[in-house]
């Protein structure tokens, strides 16, 4: 059993992953993802700073945001070769999303906005002696990144933006060790640490006509990483020696997305939009684990990961039921950054279609409540080279979401 | 206000039994599939043998349950060292072991055992058993009348315990009796494991003809009324940690001691022995040799009963040449090797014959000495820490065995088209750390 190679060729990131491929969770305005998460180039409100800041500088009025999305995923696992059925018992976390656009006139061709979101935040949780205990127990990831932004009207068809992205968190992560005391416990080892990074965010809006609109948006790569991080074994007495407590360091890179995005008006009710995501997971190439006091048996690690270059296809319409009313619908495709032999259990990923549907509700002019629901289901039948996990996993995603808007 | 949630599902394969009727089984071999491990028969090996784990996935398709001669709960643990030795032993464990240096480390313990040799003999009744797995087992013993019986010839203890008639039963009789419809075997494991671990020099491998003869015998008993089976053939036992874990030249010398060495073997040796400061080949006796001993050459083996406290206080190995039984020479290994390779030629062919699965234990083995990775673990041959081995170095422990369960599974389900699932080894221990 030597734990050297995998002990902590780990994992790390994974809750986007559950929620689509990649960083482009866009679990960020109600309205969007009532749409599959489309919408970069439909002027309605402030979350645009998220999906694009050079279509912000449209948004009439100040305006504040806040939305919820509690998250419900589902992880089952069948090993093929056992027939044991895992599955997971993650809580329900719940990403969020503020916004604040601020202009001096409702008329001001500069807006000023802050966004504070949550791209990642939940929990993978497996069943205690789930078969791939020794590979990952449990993953927590928070991280809150905080955005203030800048957009500018050039002209009256043209916007552009930018933002600064402070993103901090902390992460989570336990494992079992393949050692066993006399009272039949498994070691158990658990890092902990604090990650943070920063990066950047920008668009260009640019109106084609009355009916039509086009965006372009950019999002940095962010290197996530933990510089001061706990590592806590708990082994049996007898090798504890060779399992010393002590700091670690990593990184994560959060993989830069390039969006275009377009905006049709049908008609008076009828708005149609679809965005293209383009996103850098190529970044996420190795994992690797620094431990500060190093032994035969806990050698700093170095696991594989290999992603791709992916792309995500979302288009959603939205309907003007009555002056009050909107209602919402959406459908997205997305490829997996993950290749056959790279599957872990903390991200079981794989291509998938995403249903969603959404509305809002004006209750008077200046509040208005906007309510999304998302729905994907995908199945990977996969081995992974490094742990030699191999079976099929198959998840399903909840996420329904709700939030309220407040214009002065 | 929204707790629902969506759960997904994934559906089993479905069970099958494929050509097999299991309802019969019985577990036939020596002490590689039957609950041997720590150098003794305990209980905690007995429910994770080879045996028992097989069983107890192959009743997931209607096999009656395997029904073990367990060691009574009030002894702990029946060990030999051999088969003709007399003094019980219990199972060791791990533990931290003052050496003749004063220095502590994890080693293996054996504690004192309750129970005495008649303790042993007279520890199970003639009840209904159906795992005539019994250790020291070999191929042509399997079939020897009153091989329970105190005065025969390859009297085996084990079997006395069991036995349905002490004088008169083989161990094949009984299990005829039991009109087993589904078996596995593991039928020739002591033939040449004896052997090795006696350094090569007492005890004696199997011959070919004696072998083939025991072989077709057994297996032709066994089929007689079609029953189907599957039976493991014969690691390279060369390769388990007994022969791994004492380098051949684990002789740690600093510059005195080179010197104080060199100055004794230069003179009787005429150079053909010498030390340098850093690892050495330990000195091993060796009659052809000029002076009766020799140093070992690369790729021959040190036994786990070569005698640390002696090498490290007591020159053996360097002043005091190892005993030829403590070691392998190249030779040795090399005569282990081809008997290997001619039991599991046999094997393999009444195998094919009789069309029962055969499982490439030596091929289980070797993978192990090489190091796997299952399920997020590494295991591998190293004593101790690999895993897969038992404390005394031979025999598997649980993990290992639940690995090498999961190959008798395959081969039963690629012979016979069933669909049986494989354990999980991960709920299977490895070694227990104080």
């Amino acid at each position: 059993m030597k734990i050297k190679y995998y002990l902590f060729g780990l994992i790390f990131l994974s809750v986007n992953l559950l929620l689509s491929q990649g960083f482009q969770v866009n679990l960020q305005g109600q309205k969007q993802q009532g749409m599959a998460s489309s919408g970069s180039a439909f002027v309605q409100d402030e979350s645009l700073l998220f999906y694009n800041p050079g279509s912000a500088a449209f948004v009439k009025k100040t305006g504040i945001n806040l939305g919820v999305t509690p998250t419900i995923p589902n992880t089952v696992y069948l090993d093929s070769t056992s027939q044991t059925i895992s599955r997971t018992e993650s809580p329900v976390s719940t990403p969020f999303a503020a916004y604040a656009l601020y202009s001096i006139k409702d008329s001001s061709k500069i807006k000023m906005g802050l966004a504070v979101y949550t791209p990642f935040g939940s929990t993978v949780q497996w069943p205690s002696e789930w078969i791939g205990r020794f590979a990952i127990t449990k993953l927590q990831l928070q991280t809150i990144f905080f955005q203030p932004t800048v957009s500018y009207q050039i002209t009256n068809k043209i916007g552009i933006g930018a933002g600064f992205v402070l993103a901090t968190g902390n992460v989570n992560l336990k494992k079992d060790i393949p050692l066993i005391n006399s009272s039949r416990n498994y070691g158990t080892a658990e890092l902990n640490g604090k990650a943070s990074g920063y990066g950047f965010n920008i668009g260009l809006y640019t109106k084609a006509s009355n009916k039509l609109a086009f965006a372009i948006s950019y999002r940095s790569q962010i290197n996530m990483k933990v510089k001061d991080g706990n590592a806590v074994f708990v082994v049996p007495e007898g090798v504890a020696v060779n399992f010393p407590n002590g700091k670690f360091t990593s990184s994560l890179p959060l993989p830069q997305v390039v969006t275009l995005g377009t905006h049709y008006k049908l008609n008076e009710k009828i708005d149609l939009v679809a965005d293209v995501n383009y996103v850098g997971w190529k970044a996420y190439d190795t994992l690797a684990f620094d431990y500060e006091n190093n032994t035969a048996s806990l050698l700093d690690t170095k696991s594989p990961r290999l992603y791709k270059n992916t792309f995500a296809f979302r288009t959603g319409c939205q309907y003007l039921l009555n002056e009050k009313t909107q209602l919402r619908g959406g459908i997205a495709y997305g490829i997996t950054p993950v290749q056959q032999g790279y599957v872990t259990p903390e991200t079981p990923d794989a291509n998938r279609w995403i249903f969603t549907t959404g509305a809002s509700y004006f209750v008077t002019t200046h509040l208005q409540i906007d309510a999304s629901l998302y729905f994907t289901e995908f199945k990977r039948a996969a081995v992974n080279y490094e742990t030699n996990l191999k079976g099929t996993f198959k998840t399903a995603v909840v996420a329904p979401g709700l939030s309220i808007r407040y214009q002065f | 206000m929204f707790w629902f949630s969506c759960k997904p599902k994934l559906k089993y394969d479905k069970l099958s039994s494929g050509d097999i009727n299991p309802k019969n089984f019985v577990a036939i071999g020596g002490s590689g599939i039957g609950g041997y491990a720590d150098g003794a028969l305990h209980v905690d090996a007995q429910k994770n043998s080879v045996a028992k784990l097989l069983s107890q996935q192959l009743e997931l398709i209607d096999a009656n349950e395997l029904i073990q001669p367990l060691v009574p709960p009030q002894f702990n643990g029946f060990g030999l060292s051999s088969i003709n030795a007399t003094l019980v032993t219990a199972n060791s464990f791990l533990g931290n072991k003052t050496d003749c240096k004063g220095v502590v480390s994890l080693s293996p313990i054996k504690p004192t055992s309750n129970c005495t040799f008649n303790d042993l003999r007279a520890s199970t009744s003639t009840n209904f058993y159906n795992d005539y797995t019994i250790p020291y087992v070999k191929s042509y013993q399997f079939l020897q009348a009153g091989l329970g019986n105190l005065g025969n010839a390859y009297y085996n203890p084990f079997f006395e315990r069991i036995a349905k008639n002490k004088t008169t039963s083989s161990i094949i009789s009984d299990v005829e009796t039991l009109n087993p419809t589904f078996f596995v075997l593991q039928p020739a494991l002591h033939d040449v494991l004896q052997y090795a671990l006696n350094g090569a020099a007492s005890d004696s491998i199997t011959s070919e003809a004696r072998f083939n003869l025991a072989i077709d015998n057994i297996i032709n008993k066994l089929t007689i009324n079609g029953a189907k089976g599957v039976v493991l053939n014969v690691p390279d036992v060369t390769t388990f940690p007994y022969f791994n874990t004492i380098p051949y030249n684990g002789l740690t010398l600093d510059d005195q001691k080179a010197k104080d060495l060199n100055l004794v073997y230069n003179v009787i040796s005429n150079g053909a022995i010498s030390f340098s400061v850093g690892s050495n080949a330990f000195v091993v006796s060796d009659p052809t040799a000029p002076i009766g001993a020799r140093q070992l050459k690369a790729g021959e083996l040190v036994l786990l009963s070569a005698p640390l406290d002696s090498v490290k206080c007591n020159y053996l190995g360097s002043l005091n040449p190892f005993e030829n039984r403590m070691t392998l020479t190249l030779n040795e290994i090399a005569t282990i090797k081809t008997a290997i390779t001619v039991f599991n030629n046999k094997l393999k062919s009444v195998c094919q014959l009789k069309n029962l699965a055969y499982v490439d234990a030596y091929a289980f083995y070797n993978s192990i000495f090489t190091g796997i990775v299952y399920n997020g673990v590494t295991v591998n041959a190293q004593f101790v820490k690999g895993g897969a081995f038992s404390l005394d170095g031979t025999n598997l422990n649980p993990l290992g065995n639940a690995l090498l369960t999961n190959e008798c599974i395959k081969a039963i389900n690629t012979q016979y088209k069933s669909k049986i699932p494989q354990l999980n080894a991960n709920l299977y221990r490895g070694v227990v750390f104080p």
